[in-house]
């Protein structure tokens, strides 16, 4: 179990975590020394086990009824702007046509 | 000595019915003690932020009650401090993290309506490690928590901020959450008792999630039965957690026997490796001594796959921290990178800018062991792994112990800045509480000596759901430790 600088940047890619060049290089080598350190679980006979199971004491399944939220607060304080119902945001740059090829590739 | 001459809530109860203490009078000590620990140098930093003047509202109300006669709640008037990353509507919830500062949430959790209900007095929020991850309170976004008892030691962590409040005498309960360890380490380092109850024992809805599989909200307090009022407030089943276990919730501070005669105590020997600290090792051998001589029977037992709980853990808890935390995405919550160029610019800067080293790290790692390729090798062997060691405790007390017992952490509280730049010996201050959360049953941390002035911990575990049991061997335990909890001899 290794990783590489190019893993780091493939995974924190996939997670949307951008980093600068010192950090790539200090978290491909802390997580090379962490990795190390689980190797030791490769020599557990797992042969058979199941993985954890499921509660034993679940809550009660609620009745299928619409309920009103329990918020502290109306929602149209909880963000800069709202209107007509909707929380309103910033106009993302990617639902501009130029930004669509970013976000397929990501 | 913190803990053996403060009051308890039991007396702090008694004078306000008696009236002897006003409810105001007890909560302006707590703010103006909380606002001393921190103008002190260096400052305790065990609270990101402070209730206002709301709360001497409610302490009038309380007062006016209280001299009316009139029935109130079980904790009327009893100041407590709530973990940073257990939401409430009238404080920030930061979870220690830039990303979320200046976060009020919309909604409260459901253990602080349950302590509103009950009459307590939310004074604060405390620090912790970013989003829970740590063993150290360091791994903070607004600075470390310092341990009271040595202001260049770690309070332990993540619950570092709670712990600490009460070994400086700044509240007489708090909450912490635990996730592989996160109330019962910082509780041996501050030399507090801490409990995490059974997996589904108290609701999580409002904690903001770490790891779903393994989080618990839990009580703290400087004696046991603090802890187990605490848990009796907080516990049983809600609506809105459906892992919330459907089982009926005992009054736990009633229940607590007097002395452990007849007590069966398994001590597993893989918690005490020869390479224990040896004044850890000592202290726990004498609180086991003293609890056979009270008539205690201790048995050895083993739990044969504890040398893999740590990798487990990590393995688990990283793939669940990973998923949790991609809803901070710059739009829903807290702060937003500015300027940023397209959806994917803003998702990745707001992370990039927001997260922590430590942070990040356990994403890059749980992303990696979710990914394809990866997931069975990684979280697969994780889960199998975790699997064997439940079946390690329901062996034990199969074979008729009622409870097991062993050091809560392998040394005392380390210093400041000793093991931040390296992960892995901090993950190993992890390695005798996260078996506990594995195996989702209940443990307690409670002081049972002192290593060069330092408190250390001893833990206790029991069967799930066996709170009960567990709460009153560690108030035997406590009984039988006495004063040597303080003492170097242990």
């Amino acid at each position: 179990m290794t990783i590489k600088r190019t893993d780091v940047e493939k995974v924190a890619a996939l997670a949307r975590l951008e980093l600068d060049q010192a950090e790539l290089d200090a978290l491909t080598d802390d997580c090379g020394s962490i990795l190390e350190f689980f190797e030791a679980i490769r020599d557990v006979d797992v042969e058979g086990a199941t993985p954890a199971g499921a509660l034993e004491h679940p809550a009660p399944a609620r009745d299928d009824q619409a309920e009103h939220d329990r918020l502290e607060r109306p929602p149209a304080e909880m963000a800069p702007e709202w209107r007509e119902g909707y929380f309103v945001l910033p106009r993302l740059p990617a639902l501009d046509a130029e930004s669509v090829d970013d976000d397929s590739e990501a | 000595m913190p803990g053996s001459t403060r009051p308890g809530v039991r007396e702090l109860q008694e004078a306000l019915r008696s009236r002897r203490l006003r409810v105001d009078e007890l909560l302006r000590s707590a703010l103006q003690a909380i606002a001393g620990s921190d103008a002190s140098e260096p400052p305790l930093g065990a609270f990101l932020s402070v209730a206002g003047e709301d709360l001497l509202t409610q302490a009038a109300d309380l007062d006016r009650a209280l001299d009316d006669g009139d029935e109130v709640g079980p904790l009327a008037g009893i100041p407590v401090a709530v973990k940073d990353n257990i939401c409430t509507a009238s404080l920030p919830t930061s979870c220690g993290s830039r990303i979320l500062e200046d976060y009020v949430a919309p909604y409260e959790a459901t253990v602080v309506r349950r302590l509103k209900a009950a009459g307590a007095l939310i004074v604060g929020k405390t620090n912790l490690d970013e989003f829970a991850m740590g063993s150290s309170t360091e791994n903070s976004g607004f600075g470390p928590t310092r341990n009271p008892l040595d202001p260049e030691r770690v309070p332990g962590g993540s619950s570092g901020g709670s712990a600490a409040a009460l070994a400086a005498g700044l509240v007489p309960l708090a909450l912490g959450s635990d996730t592989g360890g996160s109330v019962r380490q910082p509780a041996s380092f501050c030399g507090v008792v801490g409990l995490k109850p059974t997996y589904g024992r108290v609701s999580r809805y409002g904690l903001v999630a770490f790891a779903s599989s393994l989080d618990q909200i839990g009580p703290l307090a400087r004696n046991v039965e603090d802890v187990a009022m605490l848990l009796s407030v907080i516990a049983g089943v809600d609506r809105f957690d459906s892992t919330s276990a459907d089982l009926p919730v005992p009054a736990y501070h009633d229940a607590l026997g007097e002395g452990p005669e007849g007590l069966v105590v398994g001590v597993p020997r893989e918690y005490f490796p020869d390479d224990l600290d040896p004044g850890v090792a000592a202290a726990c051998r004498a609180a086991l001594e003293r609890l056979e001589r009270l008539g205690a029977e201790v048995r050895e037992i083993s739990l044969p796959h504890t040398g893999y709980a740590v990798p487990a853990y990590y393995l688990v808890a990283n793939a669940e921290a990973s998923s949790n935390l991609a809803r901070y995405d710059g739009l829903r919550y807290g702060m937003r990178a500015p300027g940023a160029q397209s959806t994917i610019a803003v998702y990745r800067e707001t992370r990039g800018a927001g997260f922590g080293r430590e942070v990040k790290r356990r994403i890059v790692l749980g992303t990696y062991g979710l990914s394809a390729g990866y997931y069975d090798a990684y979280y697969g062997t994780g889960q199998r792994v975790r699997s064997l060691i439940a079946r390690d405790f329901e062996r034990a007390f199969a074979g008729g112990v009622d409870v097991i017992f062993t050091p809560t952490a392998p040394t005392v509280a380390f210093r400041l800045g000793e093991r931040i730049d390296d992960p892995v010996a901090m993950y190993l201050s992890d390695v005798f509480t996260v078996t506990a959360n594995l195996a989702r049953v209940p443990a307690v941390s409670i002081p049972v000596g002192r290593v060069e002035g330092l408190p250390v911990g001893g833990q206790l575990l029991a069967r799930q759901f066996d709170e009960v049991t567990l709460l009153s061997a560690a108030h035997a335990l406590e009984r039988a430790v006495g004063d040597a909890a303080w003492s170097e001899e242990g």
